[in-house]
C-alpha cells in the first residue's frame, strides 16, 4: 500500500470512530423518536431482561427528543457534533504533541511508526489534518464550531 | 672445539652451494677432499659424531639427512653422497644397512604418509609418487599443444564444410536451372562469388580441392582430438610404464649409488615441490640427472600410441564410398547459416536481403518458431496457406529484423548486449529507425542524430542488463568552489553521486554527449523516463505523479569514473544547498499530489526549468532583512502579552506560523519555535485552538486557490487573520506573529517551503 493509500486510510478510521459513527447513533436515535408518538413507544413490548434503569434512560431521552421542536432539535444536533469534533481536536493534538515531544500518548498505524503517514500531512499536525480528513471523508460536514 | 668445527662445517656446506653450478670436475674433487679431510680425523673429532645427523651406534660416518620443505634439499643430497662416499670406502656395511632400513625406508614412509612391509616397496612408492608428479608437470605442455590442434582443426573443419555446404546448394540450383538469382549469391566460397558459378564444372574445380582439403584436416584433427584426450587422462598403464622405466634406470647401478639414489631422489623431489623445470642440479649428482622417467616427449609419445578413437574415415589417401557417404550425412546436417531452420526458411521462401538473413541468424529461437509454424501448415494445410501466413505474419517480423541490422551496421553497433536489446525490444527499434531517418540530410545521418541514438541504444541495454551500484566519491562539479552546507546532504544519493555500473560492457566515453543532445528530438520524455530508472535503481523512490518533463527539465544523465549518474542541471545545486534543500524537498516540489508539479509551474511562468525554480526558490526565501522589514512595519499595532507563550518544547499549544510552512526548512525546529499555550489561549476563550486552525485552513486555503507563491508578509497577514477571526484581539496576535517572525531569525530559517494545508509552495 503507498503511503497517500495509507494517510487515506488513517483519516477515514479517524473521522469513522471519532466523529461518524458516533454522530450516526445519535442521529438514529433521535430520528426514531421524531419518526413515531409517544403512546406507540409505550406500547411496543418491553424486554422484561433489560435493565431497568437502563429502560428507565432511554424513556426519558425519548421523552425529551419527542419535546424538541425543529429548531431546538437542529441546535441540538450541531451541539452534538460539535463536542465530537472538540473531543477529536483535543486528542489528536495531544497525540500530535506526544509525538513531537516523545512524552505522551502516541499512536501507532499498522504496527508500524507513524512518521511516513505523518509526512504526508499537508497542514503538518494531526489536529490541523482532521480538517482536511473530515471535509475528504466524514458525512456530516465541515468542522462544528 | 665443538664449536669451531661445526662452524667449519657450515662454512664447507656454504662453498658447495656456491659451487653448485658449472663446477668442474677438478674443483669437485678438490672439496671432496677438504670434506675428507675435515672428517677423516674421526678419533680427534668425535665431538661431530653427536651430533643430530650422527648415527648412535658409534659409526664415524653421519646418517643421511633430508631437507624438508627446504630449497637447501640439494645440498643435502650432496652432503648424504660424501657420506656415503666415506662408508663404500671403509666397507661399511653396517652403515648401508642402517641408512637403507632405518633411515631411507622411514623417510619415505615419512613423505608419503604410509608405511611399507619392506624397503622395496617403499621405494616403488617413491619411483610411483615421483613419477606422477612428473607427469602432472611433463604433461602441461603437449596437452597444449593438441588443445591448439584439435581446436583450430574444428574451426577449419566447420568453415570447410559450409564452403562444401554452399557448393552443395549451388549445384542443385544449377541442377535445377536455377542459374541466375542463387539464394545465396552474395557469399563467396575461397574468393568466387556463388552467383559466379554457373556450371557444374566450375563447381567441380571449386569442389574437389576443397574436399581434399576438408579430409585431410579432419584426419589429422581427429588424430590430435583422440592424442589430446588421452594426455588429459593417461591412465594406469602410463604410471606403470613410468614405473618401469624408472626401476630399470635405478637397477643399472650397484647397491651403494642404488642406496645413494634414493636419498637423492627423497631431497630431489623435496626440491621439485618448490621450483619449476628445469631444476637446479649437482655436477657431482650428474648420474642422476636423467632419472625423471615422465617427459613431455614420453607422454607425447605415449599418447600418439596408446590414443583411442581408431582411424578416421578420412585417413585414407584417396575417396572412397564410405568418405563421400560421410561427407553427405555431415553436409545434410550443416547449416549454411546458424541453423538449417534459418536456411530452410531462406530457400523456401527466397530470403534474398543479406539483412534479414544476418537477422535469422542472429535470432535462432524465432526463426526456429517460424520455421515449426511453416512446417506444420505445409504438412496441415498445404503449401499455399504456408506462404499465406509467411507474408502476412512472418515477412514482416524478418523485415523489420532486416531493418534493426541495418541501424546495427549503419550505427556500427558491435555489442553484443545492445544488439540483444534492439532484437528484444522491437518497438523502441522502430522508433529509433525512424529517428534515424528523420534526420538524415542528403542521405546522411547528423553527427549529433547519430550519438544520441548510440547512446539511447547503449542506456536502454545497460539499463535492461546487469549492474552495480557504487558513487564516485567525488563532489559534484557544480560544488567545487562552493557550498559548505554540502554535509547535510550525506544522505541525498543525488548529491553523493551514487551511480551505476554496468557488468558486461563499459560506458562510452562519449556518453555525456547523450546530455547536450536531448534536444535533437525534443526527447524530453524519454530523458525523464530514463533519469527515473537510473535515479530508481540507486535506491530512490522517485514519486509516480512526477511528470517524466520535470525530471528533464532539472535533471541530467551523465557519465563519471566509468558510471552512469544523474545530477543537477547546471544552478540548481547551489540554489538547493543555500536554502537547505535536498533532492527529497524537490521531489516534494515536482509531485502533484503534494500540491506540486503543474501547480508549480503555473506559480513560476508556465514552465518547471532551473531558472525558473531558483529563482521562484528566491521569491519564496527568507533573510533577515525581509524579516526585520516586516517586523517593523507591524510592531506598532502590536501588544506583546507574552504569558504563557515560549519555546513549544515548554509550552506546547498553537505555532503562530503554522510550522509546516517550513516542513523542508533544515533550520527550521518546531521544538524551539515560538508557541502559545493552551491554557493562555482559553484564558482569551475556552477551545479557541480549534478554531483558530480551522480559520488556518480556511484562509490558506483560499489563498492557495489564487495561485499566488505565499511570502512572509502574506503568511504574517494570514497568521493574524486566524487568530482574529477566532477571537483573539488583533494587537495580541500580532505581537505574537512579530516574536514568531524573530524566531525565525533566530534559528536561520531560509525558506517557505509549503503552504500550510495546501502543498508545497
Amino acid at each position: 500500500m503507498s503511503v497517500k493509500e495509507n494517510y487515506n486510510k488513517l483519516g477515514k478510521i479517524l473521522v469513522k470512530k471519532l466523529r461518524d459513527e458516533n454522530y450516526s447513533n445519535y442521529i438514529e436515535n433521535i430520528n426514531n423518536a421524531k419518526s413515531i408518538t409517544r403512546e406507540e413507544y409505550y406500547k411496543t413490548p418491553r424486554n422484561p431482561n433489560y435493565d431497568k434503569e437502563f429502560q428507565k434512560i432511554e424513556d426519558e431521552r425519548f421523552d425529551f427528543f419527542c419535546s424538541l421542536n425543529d429548531k431546538q432539535k437542529e441546535q441540538l444536533d450541531k451541539l452534538i457534533l460539535k463536542m465530537l469534533d472538540e473531543v477529536a481536536f483535543n486528542i489528536l493534538r495531544e497525540i500530535e504533541e506526544g509525538h513531537i515531544m516523545e512524552d505522551s500518548i502516541s499512536l501507532t498505524y499498522n504496527g508500524k511508526n507513524i512518521d511516513e503517514v505523518y509526512n504526508e500531512f499537508l497542514s503538518g499536525t494531526f489536529f490541523g489534518e482532521y480538517f482536511l480528513w473530515i471535509e475528504s471523508f466524514s458525512k456530516y460536514g465541515k468542522f462544528q464550531y | 672445539m665443538k664449536n669451531i668445527y661445526k662452524k667449519l662445517l657450515l662454512i664447507l656446506l656454504l662453498q658447495f652451494t656456491l659451487n653448485m653450478f658449472g663446477q668442474e670436475d677438478g674443483d669437485v674433487e678438490q672439496q671432496v677432499e677438504q670434506d675428507e679431510f675435515i672428517t677423516v680425523a674421526n678419533g680427534d673429532f668425535g665431538d661431530i659424531l653427536t651430533s643430530t645427523n650422527v648415527s648412535s651406534c658409534g659409526c664415524e660416518v653421519p646418517d643421511f639427512t633430508f631437507a624438508w620443505g627446504s630449497s637447501s634439499a640439494l645440498n643435502m643430497a650432496f652432503a648424504n653422497d660424501q657420506f656415503l662416499k666415506r662408508a663404500k670406502e671403509r666397507a661399511l656395511n653396517t652403515w648401508y644397512d642402517r641408512q637403507k632400513n632405518e633411515i631411507v625406508k622411514p623417510a619415505i614412509e615419512s613423505k608419503l604418509g604410509k608405511q611399507f612391509a619392506n624397503f622395496e616397496e617403499a621405494k616403488n612408492a617413491l619411483f610411483e609418487f615421483s613419477e606422477l608428479k612428473n607427469t602432472e608437470v611433463n604433461s602441461i605442455s603437449p596437452k597444449s599443444k593438441y588443445a591448439t590442434l584439435r581446436s583450430s582443426g574444428f574451426g577449419k573443419q566447420r568453415s570447410d564444410l559450409k564452403k562444401l555446404k554452399l557448393l552443395k546448394h549451388r549445384e542443385n540450383e544449377i541442377l535445377i536451372g536455377r542459374i541466375n538469382n542463387s539464394s545465396y549469391g552474395d557469399r563467396k566460397v575461397d574468393g568466387t562469388y556463388l552467383k559466379d558459378i554457373k556450371d557444374l564444372a566450375t563447381l567441380r574445380n571449386k569442389w574437389t580441392p576443397l574436399a581434399n582439403e576438408f579430409a585431410k584436416n579432419t584426419a589429422s584433427t581427429h588424430a590430435s582430438n583422440y592424442i589430446y584426450q588421452k594426455i588429459s587422462s593417461l591412465g594406469q598403464g602410463f604410471t606403470s610404464e613410468t614405473l618401469r622405466l624408472k626401476n630399470n634406470f635405478y637397477n643399472k647401478f650397484d647397491h651403494w649409488d642404488k642406496l645413494n639414489f634414493m636419498q637423492f631422489l627423497i631431497n630431489y623431489e623435496e626440491l621439485k615441490k618448490l621450483s619449476r623445470p628445469p631444476y637446479a642440479f649437482n655436477p657431482v649428482l650428474a648420474k642422476f640427472i636423467n632419472s625423471d622417467m615422465a617427459t613431455s616427449s614420453l607422454i607425447e609419445d605415449y599418447a600418439i600410441k596408446n590414443r583411442g578413437g581408431g582411424n578416421s574415415i578420412f585417413d585414407s589417401n584417396h575417396w572412397t564410398t564410405l568418405m563421400k557417404d560421410t561427407l553427405d550425412d555431415l553436409l545434410d546436417n550443416t547449416s549454411i547459416g546458424t541453423s538449417l531452420e534459418a536456411d530452410f526458411m531462406t530457400v523456401y521462401f527466397n530470403v534474398l536481403d543479406v539483412n534479414q538473413r544476418i537477422w535469422m541468424d542472429e535470432n535462432q529461437n524465432k526463426v526456429k518458431g517460424m520455421h515449426a509454424v511453416t512446417f506444420a501448415h505445409i504438412m496441415s494445410r498445404g503449401q499455399a496457406f504456408a506462404y499465406f501466413f509467411y507474408n502476412e505474419y512472418l515477412k514482416p517480423d524478418i523485415e523489420l529484423g532486416g531493418r534493426i541490422v541495418g541501424l546495427i551496421d549503419e550505427l556500427k553497433i558491435y555489442d553484443y548486449h545492445q544488439k540483444q536489446w534492439l532484437y528484444k525490444n522491437t518497438t523502441e527499434a522502430t522508433n529509433l529507425i525512424q529517428f534515424v531517418n528523420d534526420n538524415k540530410v542528403g542521405g546522411n545521418l547528423s553527427a549529433e542524430a547519430k550519438v544520441f541514438v548510440k547512446q539511447t541504444i547503449a542506456l536502454e541495454s545497460i539499463l535492461s542488463n546487469q549492474f552495480e551500484i557504487k558513487k564516485t566519491g567525488k563532489i559534484p562539479s557544480e560544488l567545487s568552489s562552493c557550498c559548505p552546507d554540502y554535509v547535510y546532504s550525506e544522505n541525498d544519493l543525488i548529491i553523493q553521486e551514487y551511480g551505476i555500473e554496468p557488468i558486461q560492457a563499459a560506458v562510452d566515453g562519449v556518453f555525456n554527449v547523450l546530455v547536450s543532445s536531448a534536444s535533437v528530438i525534443g526527447s524530453e520524455e524519454w530523458m525523464g523516463r530514463n533519469i527515473r530508472r537510473v535515479m530508481t535503481q540507486i535506491g530512490l523512490t522517485v514519486p509516480v505523479d512526477i511528470d517524466n518533463k520535470y525530471l528533464a527539465a532539472l535533471y541530467k544523465i551523465r557519465k563519471r569514473d566509468g558510471l552512469i549518474i544523474v545530477e543537477y542541471r547546471t544552478g540548481m545545486l547551489k540554489s538547493m544547498l543555500d536554502f537547505g534543500l535536498s533532492t527529497f524537498d524537490i521531489f516534494a516540489f515536482l509531485s502533484l499530489s503534494k500540491g506540486g508539479g503543474p501547480v508549480l509551474a503555473a506559480k513560476i511562468g508556465g514552465r518547471i526549468t532551473v531558472t525558473n525554480i531558483t529563482a521562484h526558490l528566491r521569491k519564496i526565501s527568507i533573510d533577515n532583512t525581509k524579516i526585520t522589514n516586516l517586523v517593523n512595519s507591524l510592531k506598532n499595532k502590536a501588544k506583546f502579552d507574552l504569558l504563557g507563550t515560549g519555546e513549544f518544547k515548554n509550552v506546547r499549544g498553537h505555532h503562530p506560523l503554522a510550522k509546516s510552512a517550513f516542513r523542508s526548512d533544515k533550520f527550521y525546529d518546531l521544538k524551539k519555535a515560538f508557541s502559545i499555550s493552551i491554557k493562555r489561549l482559553d484564558e482569551i476563550k475556552v477551545g479557541i485552538h480549534a478554531k483558530i486552525t480551522g480559520q488556518q485552513n480556511s484562509l490558506y486555503s483560499a489563498f492557495s486557490k489564487k495561485g499566488e507563491v505565499l511570502t512572509l508578509d502574506k503568511m504574517a497577514k494570514i497568521e493574524i487573520q486566524a487568530m482574529v477571526n477566532a477571537g483573539v484581539p488583533k494587537d495580541i496576535a500580532t505581537g505574537w506573529v512579530i516574536k514568531s517572525l524573530e524566531d525565525l531569525k533566530i534559528q536561520g530559517v531560509k525558506i517557505i517551503t509549503h503552504i500550510p494545508w495546501n502543498g508545497v509552495n
